[in-house]
């Protein structure tokens, strides 16, 4: 694990992998060290936000090292069940370039329990990792600059949902009819860091 | 006037921020000062000679929109609260007077022509060659900038490292550095995470001077230090409290970072290149020809002040002053030491990464349990 400063009141906490971002991330969320405001986890990194009021770089950095790294059942999200209409632009594409039928396609992408590794890109997006690995492609050499949303797409090592219309470079595989982003629900969005998702047919 | 609204209740108001000159009902009023507007009353603002943001304050409620997310302020990133305003737009305000307003002008400094804000390297600060090129001249600020960031054109700050960072958290004040070496320093609608390193982050107490700044303005950074003074009060709470303190410094990069005291042990000669290349990289003039670099060599026994000046400190004029007069861990040979504060609440970086705690090392002063262990690893150009 490795600590650096991100100004007065952030520290960047680095370490290998997804699933020790996973695990650091709930493990500071079940038990949050005093001071501490806001974690964002990412891919390679957790930023935690702290208050200079409550507690210092060395407070927060000793608390954070105290942390394990390895998710539990004790601090795993909620359950999360999307449904998909698998009728995505690029569900032939991937098809070929996997070496998989579509069928096979569709029943790889639901085979999985995926994890909310991190959220970003827009409001409602998660990253979800556990993908098959016979799933992982490169994303499309040419964005397009329109998604629809709803849109269920594979990516590299994560799967997700486009909340809104937005640019996007992931292969389409399908569309969901779960809101992703509802400003009117509490919280808004569909997805939370650390929560478990499945995929299942609409 | 550039703007303009009625009120359509009596209201005390407050304008802040930029000095934008402002009437009401075509009578000149001023900043930061209250000012009571009448049912009908209209208030106009024009063109602020300096700055970019002028607040309009409502007492006894403020602008009472709906707020979301806790917040009522548009987001220009994701779209979220309300809409830009618009002409035509009403406004509810809160209504929850009570009694007169305690201050009839609050002291606020100008903002300076060319502003200098101060930054605390890092978390990437080990991505670029030097970060020299960030102190050493100014930076204007282009037309490409809103409340995401703030794009700026000047010295070019190179890598050090190819590859790609994967994205990372941010914070309000990052300075990403996009491949080109043209920093962006994101303000309040800045995005949750960013794909370019981060070389530097504007203290808070800079940031409202940062989203003053107006497009073909000028600007510098300079390294956020602790200065002689402060430090050395510093140490003497800590005296009185059984602590031990040393000197702090911020800004030197290729530095790891720990969270406990920290000793980076240097051989020999190279301690003087390594000093000169520490003030080389700050490189920029710090304020105050008080500051310097100091080493010291420690040959055995516990010294104190006094002793340190009759040693011969050298002083190295332009950079900041690391080591106490006072050295705390005494090993053989020569001897560099930077220090985390514990309890100030502030990061302070290492001069350079922890080193190996030299076998047969004396140590005095300070528990063998918070000196770090670990390889010796001196920037790469130095």
């Amino acid at each position: 694990m490795w600590i650096r400063p991100a100004g007065e009141r952030a520290i960047l906490v680095e370490v290998d992998d997804l699933d020790q971002v996973a695990g650091l991330r709930a493990g500071l969320v079940a038990d949050l060290p005093a001071g501490a405001v806001e974690v964002v986890p990412a891919a390679r990194t957790v930023l935690v936000t702290f208050d200079p009021d409550v507690t210092t770089f060395d407070r927060l950095s000793a608390a954070v090292r105290d942390v394990p790294l390895r998710m539990t059942d004790a601090i795993a999200g909620a359950l999360v069940e999307i449904p998909v209409r698998y009728d995505g632009e690029d569900l032939d594409d991937v098809a070929k370039a996997t070496g998989l039928s579509r069928a096979e396609v569709i029943a790889r992408h639901q085979g999985p329990e995926y994890q909310v590794a991190f959220c970003g890109f827009a409001p409602g997006f998660g990253y979800l990792t556990g993908i098959d690995p016979a799933l992982r492609l490169p994303r499309r050499s040419t964005p397009r600059t329109r998604v629809p949303a709803g849109s269920v797409a594979i990516a590299g090592e994560f799967t997700g949902v486009y909340p809104t219309v937005s640019p996007g470079g992931w292969h389409l595989l399908g569309h969901s009819e779960l809101a992703m982003w509802d400003l009117d629900r509490d919280p808004p969005a569909a997805l939370a860091p650390g929560d478990r998702v499945r995929f299942v047919s609409s | 006037m550039a703007y303009g609204c009625f009120f359509a209740a009596p209201a005390t108001i407050a304008l802040t921020g930029a000095a934008a000159p402002a009437t009401v009902d075509g009578r000149q009023v001023s900043v930061n000062s209250p000012v009571s507007v009448p049912a009908g009353g209209l208030l106009e603002l024009g063109s602020p000679a300096t700055g970019m943001r002028t607040y309009v304050a409502v007492r006894g409620g403020g602008i009472d929109v709906p707020p979301v997310l806790g917040s009522r302020s548009t987001d220009v990133l994701s779209g979220l609260g309300p809409a830009p305003l618009a002409a035509g737009d009403r406004l509810p305000v809160g209504s929850a007077i009570t009694g007169p307003p305690h201050v009839d002008l609050a002291p606020v400094a100008a903002f300076p022509a060319e502003p200098v804000l101060a930054v605390m390297p890092g978390p990437r600060d080990d991505w670029f060659s030097a970060l020299k090129p960030l102190f050493s001249g100014a930076y204007e600020v282009t037309p490409d900038s809103n409340r995401v960031g703030i794009r700026l054109r000047g010295p070019k700050l190179d890598r050090a490292r190819v590859g790609e960072l994967p994205s990372e958290g941010m914070v309000t004040g990052s300075l990403q550095v996009p491949p080109a070496g043209q920093p962006v320093l994101f303000l309040a609608d800045h995005p949750v995470t960013g794909g370019y390193p981060v070389v530097a982050v504007v203290v808070a107490a800079d940031l409202p001077m940062a989203a003053q700044l107006r497009p073909g303005q000028l600007l510098r950074f300079r390294p956020k230090v602790i200065g002689v003074c402060e430090a050395g009060q510093q140490r003497q709470r800590e005296r009185a409290a059984g602590q031990h303190g040393f000197v702090e410094i911020a800004g030197i990069p290729g530095a790891a970072q720990v969270g406990q005291e920290t000793v980076t042990e240097v051989i020999g000669d190279r301690l003087t290149g390594i000093v000169d290349g520490i003030a080389d990289k700050l490189g920029a003039d710090l304020g105050g020809g008080q500051k310097s670099v100091r080493t010291k060599e420690v040959t055995g026994s516990r010294q104190g002040p006094a002793a340190d000046r009759e040693a011969g400190v050298h002083d190295h004029p332009g950079g900041v002053e690391p080591f106490g007069a006072e050295p705390a861990i005494e090993i053989e040979g020569v001897l560099v030491q930077t220090h985390f504060h514990p309890e100030s609440g502030r990061v302070f970086r290492p001069a350079l990464e922890i080193s190996a705690q030299r076998e047969g090392a004396q140590l005095a002063g300070l528990p063998p349990d918070r000196v770090q262990r670990g390889a010796l690893q001196l920037p790469a150009d130095l």
